[in-house]
């Protein structure tokens, strides 16, 4: 047994010194001896490091940008549902033209039966301002009697 | 000889005062004849004379009296009381104790108007405006579309009257004027609407047709600051942020008065204008106004409405439709 062993070991160191061997040894010995790179991991996580904070920013900022973006849209569909394009922020109804000419009738008839006495508007304009409704100043006013 | 001398002294020594105190009378008159002959209305012939006696007397009448004037803002109708004091084209009004216009002053002259406000020491200095009252009504009188007639109108602050009543060819009745025809003085007046509804009234309660007068009671308080019409529209644009738009300087209407009012829930710079016994109104606001609505309008009234930038304007006046547009032209409309 002991024999066949010897026999075997000798065999194979034969195999391993014929030329062909040697050759394929030599090829192999003269590859360029190559090591593992990890870089392309570490971009990996700066790319996601990058884009976790991102993230975060974004849901930090989220509970003002969430309600404001609603209430733009809610002023858009108000404005569209009840500002009439070319009105330009009038009723519509007439409403106030009719009080332009009620105040000018009533101005006029008012000054017309007081003649030199005191209209409603005076008196209102008078007795609004216990204290001045303007500031004036002597700069103002220009004269005193 | 002595006394002859004496005499003659004192006949030279007075001449200058007797002459001059009749001359007086005669330049009064003259004044007075030029006053009138200065209103902007004309009298016509036929008139009633009652009427035509109270047309003539502005600017020469005297007297003192307690009128009530009431006025109708929508269907609210409001009062107060004045005490009036009249010397032609002067008078003064003041304010019963218990008024909450109680300490106001108003004075009137051919020139101006001043209205004294104690709480802010102001005087008010505007045009006068008492010209404006007859010479609407010498207008209306004398239109022919108004029927004009006279009768007795019983006594009025114990005073016999004469009522003149004004309708239209429709029979509606335009006004009533209750006048003491010896003096000319209207002692009541009525306004009514195109629909028969009384409008604005006054009525004296109390009158003395020979009253005396000082020349103290044209005074004033000294030491009053002076603000007139321009001062407060110029401050109104100011602080409201309105549009520097106003009535053409050479334009026969003069500032009268200027406020901000809510009209419509919208805020609106109203200057009032008023001339020749005509009232304009120029109207500026944020909102937009739709000249379509401006139809049928009573009394003659006109307007010119325009848009300029952000403000919208409207000009509204009882004077002609070529006037109108050539001032809202003149303004940018």
């Amino acid at each position: 047994m002991k024999h066949r062993t010897e026999m075997d070991e000798r065999e194979v160191d034969m195999r391993l010194a014929a030329p062909g061997q040697i050759q394929v040894r030599e090829a192999v010995q003269a590859l360029p001896e190559e090591t593992v790179s990890l870089a392309w991991r570490s971009e990996l996580n700066v790319r996601l490091r990058q884009t976790a904070a991102r993230k975060r920013r974004l849901d930090l900022y989220g509970w003002i940008w969430k309600p404001t973006a609603g209430l733009a849209v809610a002023g858009a569909l108000a404005v569209a549902l009840f500002v009439h394009p070319g009105v330009g922020g009038s009723a519509g109804n007439g409403a106030l033209e009719r009080g332009l000419v009620n105040q000018y009738i009533e101005t006029t008839t008012a000054r017309e039966i007081a003649a030199d006495g005191m209209t409603p508007n005076e008196a209102k304009d008078s007795s609004d301002s216990s204290s001045n409704p303007f500031d004036w100043d002597q700069e103002d006013v220009g004269a005193t009697l | 000889m002595r006394l002859l001398l004496l005499v003659a002294a004192m006949i030279a020594a007075s001449s200058p005062l007797h002459s001059q105190a009749q001359f007086r009378p005669r330049k009064l008159i003259q004044q007075r004849r030029q006053i009138r002959q200065n209103h902007p209305w004309r009298i016509a012939p036929q008139l009633p004379p009652a009427l035509k006696k109270a047309l003539g007397a502005v600017g020469t009448i005297r007297y003192q009296g307690t009128r009530v004037i009431e006025t109708r803002n929508g269907l609210n109708r409001q009062q107060h009381t004045e005490y009036v004091l009249n010397d032609g084209m002067r008078s003064r009004i003041e304010f019963p104790e218990d008024s909450p216009l109680h300490g106001q002053i108003i004075i009137e002259t051919a020139s101006e108007r001043l209205h004294y406000i104690p709480g802010r020491n102001v005087i008010e200095r505007g045009p006068p405006v008492v010209d404006e009252a007859y010479a609407r009504l010498a207008q209306r009188a004398a239109n022919g579309n108004v029927v004009v007639t006279e009768v007795p109108g019983g006594a009025v602050a114990n005073v016999p009257t004469e009522l003149v009543t004004l309708t239209n060819k429709q029979g509606e009745t335009l006004q009533k004027l209750w006048i003491e025809p010896g003096s000319g003085m209207i002692l009541k007046r009525e306004l009514y609407t195109r629909g028969g509804v009384l409008s604005a009234s006054f009525e004296f309660t109390q009158v003395n047709l020979n009253p005396r007068i000082d020349p103290t009671d044209w005074n004033l308080p000294r030491g009053a600051r002076i603000v007139t019409p321009e001062i407060k529209l110029v401050e109104l644009i100011r602080r409201g942020g309105f549009a520097d738009v106003r009535l053409p300087a050479d334009s026969p209407y003069k500032l009268e008065a200027a406020r901000v009012q809510k009209i419509a829930d919208r805020q609106v710079l109203v200057q009032q204008y008023a001339g020749n016994g005509r009232r304009v109104v120029l109207y500026q606001t944020k909102a937009a106004v739709d000249p379509g609505q401006f139809v049928n309008l009573p009394n003659g009234v006109r307007t010119f409405a325009w848009r300029s930038g952000a403000s919208s304007f409207v000009l509204m006046g009882d004077i002609a439709e070529n006037e109108i547009q050539e001032l809202g032209h003149r303004m940018g409309g």
